[in-house]
C-alpha cells in the first residue's frame, strides 16, 4: 500500500508491512474524516477509491461508484465536458482541475471543483491519480451574482442618457458609453486610449486640467460647466461631473457629461429677450431695439445673418428696417421691393403671411437681381417669416440668411418663430407708443383749444392728477402735485361749501359729478368752471377713481350773462307791453260802465234839481247807475274767470315726474345762483289729476322763490331739498325746503297775497298764482319756518282729484 | 231845439247820455253804429254829433272822414275810453270840437256841446 502514499509528502514513512497496513488504515481513516471528497484512480482513469465523504454525499456505495459508476452522480449536463476534460488529463498526464455539478444524495446538484493530480514512480511511469472534489457552490453563486451585476452595470453604463467616460490616472480614456460616442462623434475605438484633453476646447484646458487633478488627487467629486468640442469641431456646452473610483488598484475616474447647449441657448435667448423687452419698455428707438434683436438671433443661430423689413403704410412695398450684418448693396436691394408674387423671400412671406424657405438662391425661383446680389455676397439660403400685429396685420418680415444651402431644423424653425414674435412685440409696441404719443399730443392740443382740462381723483388716497390744461386753468405750476387742499384754495370762497358738498356726496355715493363753480385766482379774477366726472370701478362696488373734465366756461358764461341780460331786457319790454295792453283792455271794460255811472249820476241830479223835479227820469237814471255798477262788477268777475280758465288741461300725473321735469329745466339756473338742488322722492306715490303745465309752474315758482330767498346767504350752504310723499288723507304732498332768509312771522300769510312782495324786483304775483294753482287743483299751499335757517313751502294735491274745477 | 245825435256801441253810454242831454233840454237821437247814423234821416238834421272812437265796424274817426267826404259839416265831440289817447290829436286836427276821455265830467261834455252848437 506504500504506493498509495506519496513519498514526497513528508508524511511518516512505513518501516514494515505491518506498519504499512497500519499506516494505510490510519491514512484511510484520516482521509475518511476530512470534510473534502477524496478519490483515487488508476492510470487509465478508472476510479478505485472514494472516501467516505464522497459516498455519503452522493449516496452511492463504494461498489456502485468504483470504476465508472461515479459518473451517475455528475449532473448530466456537465458530464460530457467533465469526461472530456478527464480524458485530456489522462492523455497529458498533467494535473488539472475543472468545475462540474455533482448530485447530492437528495438529488440537489452543487458545484464542485474536480482536481486531479498524477503520481509517478521512480521510473517516471504514471502509477496513480489522486483527486479531490471541493464544494464550490457558494463561490460559484457569488461569481454568478457578480457577473450578473457587472452585466447590469455595463448595461447601465451603455444606456446612461449622459455621456460617460472612464479614465485612468493619466486621464486617458479607458471606456466610453454609447451616448459619449453620439455626443462627441468619436467611435469607441477612436476614443479608447485617447487623452481626454483632446476633447477639451483649448481655452478650457487649464480649468479642465485643474478639475481632473483636483478630482484625482482629492478623491472628491468635482462638478463644473464648461465647453467641449466634438470630433467635427462643433462646440458643446456641457455640465460635467468627475467622480473618482476608489479601489485598491490604480486610481480611475468616471466623468459624466450632460449636453446643456439647449439650456445655455435658452438662457442666452431669455437674457436677450429680457434685454429686448427692457429696451422696448424704456422706449428705446425701434431701430436700436431691432438691431439688438438681429444680433441676438445671429448669436443664437451660428452663421446666420438677420434682417428685418417693414411693410410700408399703403401695404405695397417693403422698407428696410435693420440688417446690421448684411452688406450695404444687399440692403439697398431689399429696400422698396414690391410685395408681389415672384418676388424675393421677404416679399413672398409678407404676401402669403407664412414662412418662406429658400434653400439655395442658385436653384430657387427668385428675381434675377436677387440671385445676382445674393451670389455676389455668397449668400445661399434665406428663411423669411411674416411679422404680425396682434390684430393679424402684416407689419413686416424677418429673415435669416446663410452662406450655405440649407433648410431649418425644428430648432431653427423655433428660432424663426421666436424672432417673428419678438420683432412683432417691438414693432407693435413702438407703433402703439407712437400712436399714443400722437394721440396725447392731439389731446393736449384739443384740451388747449377747447379750454378743457382733464383730471383723475382717487378718493381713497386723495391722489389727484391733472392734465397740462387743467394746470393752466387753475393757474398752478405744472411741477406742483395737485391736492384737494390746493383745489379748495383756488375755489371762490362763496362756492367752497357747495363744491365740498358735491364732491363728498359723489365720493360717498359713487355717483357721477356734474356741477359748475367759480375759481378766485390769485390776481383776483374770477374763472367759471364746469366739472363733469364719472366714477371708475374695478368691480361694481369698488370705486377706484373719478375721471373727468374741467371746462373753463368763463367766456361762455360771460356771453351767456350778456345774453341773459338781453333776454331779461326783452322780457321786460314784452311784459311792459303785455301789461299795457291788458291795462288798456281792462280800463276800457271798466271805464264804459264808470262813464255810464257818472253820466247817469249827473243826469239824475239834473232831473231832481229845479222847481219841478222829474222823479221818473231821475229814477230811470238811478236805475241805470245800479245797472252800470253791476256791469262793472261783471267785468271784474269775467276777468277773474278769464285768468282761471286759461288753457287748463287735466290729465293723470305722477307728481314725482312733475318735480323731476322742473328740477331738470331749472338745474342750470339754480346752479348759476350757487344753489344745490336735490330731491328726496317717495316712489310709488298715487297719481294725481291735474294740469301738468300749471303744476310745473307751481313747482317752478316755489324753486325760484327759494333761490331768491337764498340770494343773500353767504355763510352757509345754499341748498334746496324737494321731497315728495303722502300727505294727510288722500293727498300727495310736495315740500320745497330752502336755507334762505326764512319767513317773517307777521308776513306768513300775506306772502300769498297778490302784489305782496319783499323783493326789489317782481310784482309779488308768484306765490299768489301758486296758491291759486294749488287751490284750483283742490289742494293747498302753505309755508312753515324751518327748525334751522330757511323756510319750507308745502302743497298738497288730492290723489286722482276729479272734483277740482 | 238842437238835435244831438249819439253814436256809441255801448248801450249803457247811449242811454245815460240820452238821459243827461234830455235833462239839459236837448233833443237826442242815439245810434249803436256809424252805419246806422249814416243811413238815418238825422244825418241832415243833427246839430252836434257825440261819437265814440272805438266801435265794431266803422270806427269813430272813419265816420268823421266819411262825413267830411260827403261835405256834411256836423260838429263832432269824440268820447273815448282810456288807452285811445293817440287818437285825440288826429281827430282834433281833422276838425273835431273836442275828444273827451271816459269817464268825463258833465261840465266837460256840456261845454264841448255848447262850443259845437251855433250860438
Amino acid at each position: 500500500m506504500s504506493d498509495l502514499i506519496p513519498s514526497s509528502t513528508g508524511y511518516a514513512v512505513a518501516k514494515d508491512a505491518a506498519d504499512v497496513a497500519t499506516l494505510h488504515d490510519q491514512y484511510r481513516l484520516a482521509i475518511d474524516t476530512i470534510p473534502g471528497l477524496v478519490w483515487t484512480a488508476l492510470p487509465d482513469g478508472r476510479i478505485d477509491f472514494l472516501n467516505q465523504r464522497w459516498l455519503e454525499y452522493t449516496g452511492l456505495t463504494l461498489g456502485e461508484a468504483i470504476g465508472c459508476g461515479w459518473e451517475a452522480a455528475v449532473c448530466p449536463a456537465d458530464l460530457p465536458a467533465l469526461l472530456d476534460y478527464w480524458r485530456s488529463l489522462l492523455a497529458s498526464g498533467r494535473p488539472g482541475e475543472t468545475e462540474a455539478r455533482l448530485r447530492r444524495h437528495d438529488g440537489v446538484n452543487r458545484w464542485f471543483l474536480f482536481r486531479g493530480v498524477p503520481q509517478f514512480d521512480d521510473k517516471g511511469d504514471l502509477v496513480k491519480w489522486y483527486g479531490q472534489t471541493v464544494d464550490i457552490e457558494d463561490r460559484k453563486r457569488a461569481e454568478e451574482e457578480l457577473k450578473k451585476q457587472t452585466a447590469h452595470l455595463d448595461e447601465l453604463f451603455e444606456l446612461a442618457p449622459h455621456a460617460v467616460v472612464l479614465v485612468d490616472a493619466t486621464v486617458s480614456v479607458i471606456r466610453v458609453n454609447k451616448e459619449f460616442t453620439r455626443m462627441f462623434g468619436y467611435t469607441q475605438e477612436e476614443a479608447v486610449g485617447r487623452p481626454l484633453l483632446d476633447l477639451v476646447a483649448p481655452e478650457e484646458r487649464l480649468a479642465e486640467y485643474r478639475n481632473n487633478a483636483k478630482m484625482l488627487s482629492s478623491g472628491q467629486k468635482v462638478e463644473s460647466e464648461t465647453i467641449r468640442r466634438r470630433k467635427d469641431g462643433v462646440r458643446l456646452a456641457v455640465s460635467m461631473t468627475a467622480s473618482p473610483v476608489l479601489t485598491a488598484g490604480p486610481i480611475e475616474g468616471y466623468i459624466i457629461y450632460r449636453d446643456i447647449t439647449e439650456r445655455k441657448r435658452a438662457e442666452a435667448l431669455l437674457a436677450g429677450e429680457k434685454r429686448l423687452l427692457e429696451m422696448i419698455a424704456k422706449g428705446e428707438p425701434l431701430q436700436r431695439t431691432l438691431e439688438v434683436l438681429c444680433r441676438l438671433v445671429e448669436q443664437d443661430s451660428d452663421g446666420s445673418i438677420c434682417s428685418i423689413l417693414f411693410v410700408d403704410e399703403d401695404g405695397k412695398r417693403l422698407r428696410l428696417g435693420v440688417a446690421p450684418s448684411l452688406p450695404a448693396s444687399y440692403r439697398r436691394m431689399l429696400d422698396g421691393r414690391p410685395i408681389a408674387p415672384d418676388e424675393g423671400p421677404c416679399a413672398m412671406a409678407a404676401l402669403r403671411g407664412e414662412t418662406v424657405i429658400i434653400e439655395d438662391f442658385r436653384t430657387a425661383a427668385v428675381p434675377e437681381d436677387y440671385r445676382a446680389v445674393a451670389a455676389a455676397h455668397g449668400l445661399r439660403a434665406c428663411w423669411s417669416g411674416p411679422v404680425f400685429s396682434l390684430d393679424g396685420k402684416v407689419l413686416g418680415t424677418v429673415a435669416l440668411y446663410y452662406r450655405a444651402p440649407r433648410t431649418p431644423t425644428q430648432q431653427e424653425s423655433n428660432v424663426i418663430e421666436q424672432f417673428r414674435h419678438l420683432a412683432s412685440i417691438a414693432i407693435e409696441r413702438t407703433q402703439a407708443e407712437n400712436a399714443l404719443r400722437r394721440s396725447q399730443a392731439y389731446l393736449a392740443e384739443a384740451q388747449r383749444l377747447s379750454l378743457t382740462g382733464s383730471f383723475s381723483w382717487r378718493p381713497a388716497t386723495g391722489a389727484i392728477t391733472w392734465s397740462e390744461e387743467t394746470y393752466r386753468i387753475f393757474e398752478v405750476d405744472p411741477s406742483v402735485t395737485p391736492t384737494m387742499e390746493l383745489v379748495r384754495e383756488r375755489i371762490h370762497p362763496a362756492d367752497v361749501a357747495f363744491f365740498q358738498e358735491n364732491v363728498e356726496r359723489s365720493s360717498r355715493e359713487g355717483q357721477a359729478l356734474a356741477f359748475e363753480h367759480r375759481l378766485l385766482l390769485p390776481d383776483g379774477s374770477i374763472r367759471h368752471l364746469q366739472i363733469v366726472a364719472h366714477p371708475w370701478r374695478n368691480q361694481p362696488d369698488e370705486l377706484v377713481e373719478f375721471v373727468g373734465a374741467v371746462m373753463d366756461i368763463t367766456e361762455r358764461k360771460r356771453a351767456q350773462d350778456a345774453l341773459d341780460r338781453l333776454r331779461s331786457d326783452l322780457a321786460h319790454v314784452s311784459r311792459v307791453n303785455t301789461l299795457g295792453q291788458m291795462a288798456a283792455s281792462i280800463a276800457h271794460e271798466i271805464n264804459q260802465p264808470l262813464a255810464g255811472i257818472v253820466i247817469n249820476g249827473n243826469a239824475s241830479l239834473r232831473w231832481l234839481a229845479g222847481e219841478s223835479p222829474n222823479l221818473h227820469e231821475a229814477r230811470e237814471a238811478t236805475r241805470r247807475i245800479v245797472r252800470d255798477g253791476q256791469r262793472a262788477g261783471d267785468v271784474i268777475a269775467r276777468l277773474r274767470s278769464l285768468f282761471q280758465r286759461s288753457g287748463s288741461l287735466k290729465e293723470r300725473l305722477d307728481i314725482n315726474d312733475v318735480v323731476q321735469e322742473v328740477v331738470a329745466i331749472t338745474r342750470g339756473e339754480v346752479q348759476k345762483a350757487g344753489v344745490m338742488i336735490r330731491t328726496q322722492r317717495q316712489d310709488d306715490l298715487p297719481s294725481v289729476t291735474g294740469d301738468r303745465v300749471q303744476l310745473q309752474q307751481l313747482v317752478l315758482n316755489l324753486i325760484m322763490n327759494a333761490v331768491e330767498a337764498m340770494s343773500g346767504v353767504q355763510d352757509r350752504l345754499r341748498e334746496i331739498v324737494i321731497s315728495t310723499g303722502l300727505g294727510e288723507g288722500d293727498e300727495v304732498l310736495v315740500a320745497v325746503r330752502d336755507s334762505g332768509i326764512g319767513l317773517d312771522p307777521e308776513a306768513k300769510e300775506k306772502i300769498f297775497d297778490a302784489f305782496y312782495t319783499s323783493k326789489s324786483v317782481g310784482m309779488g304775483m308768484g306765490l299768489a298764482i301758486s296758491r291759486s294753482i294749488a287751490e284750483h287743483h283742490g289742494g293747498r299751499l302753505w309755508a312753515i319756518s324751518n327748525d334751522g335757517p330757511g323756510a319750507t313751502f308745502l302743497f298738497t294735491i288730492p290723489r286722482n282729484s276729479d272734483s277740482a274745477p | 231845439m238842437s238835435l244831438i245825435s249819439v253814436v256809441d256801441d255801448d248801450q249803457s253810454i247811449r242811454e245815460s247820455l240820452r238821459g243827461l242831454l234830455e235833462s239839459v233840454g236837448f233833443a237826442v237821437e242815439t245810434f249803436s253804429s256809424a252805419r246806422d247814423f249814416l243811413d238815418s234821416e238825422c244825418l241832415t238834421r243833427t246839430d252836434c254829433l257825440i261819437l265814440d272812437v272805438r266801435m265794431p265796424g266803422m270806427r269813430g274817426p272813419d265816420l268823421q272822414r266819411e262825413l267830411a267826404r260827403r261835405e256834411c259839416d256836423i260838429p263832432i265831440v269824440f268820447i273815448t275810453a282810456h288807452g285811445d289817447e293817440e287818437v285825440r290829436p288826429r281827430v282834433l286836427s281833422e276838425g273835431a270840437v273836442d275828444c273827451l276821455v271816459k269817464p268825463f265830467t258833465e261840465e266837460a261834455l256840456l261845454t264841448a256841446i255848447r262850443t259845437a252848437l251855433p250860438t
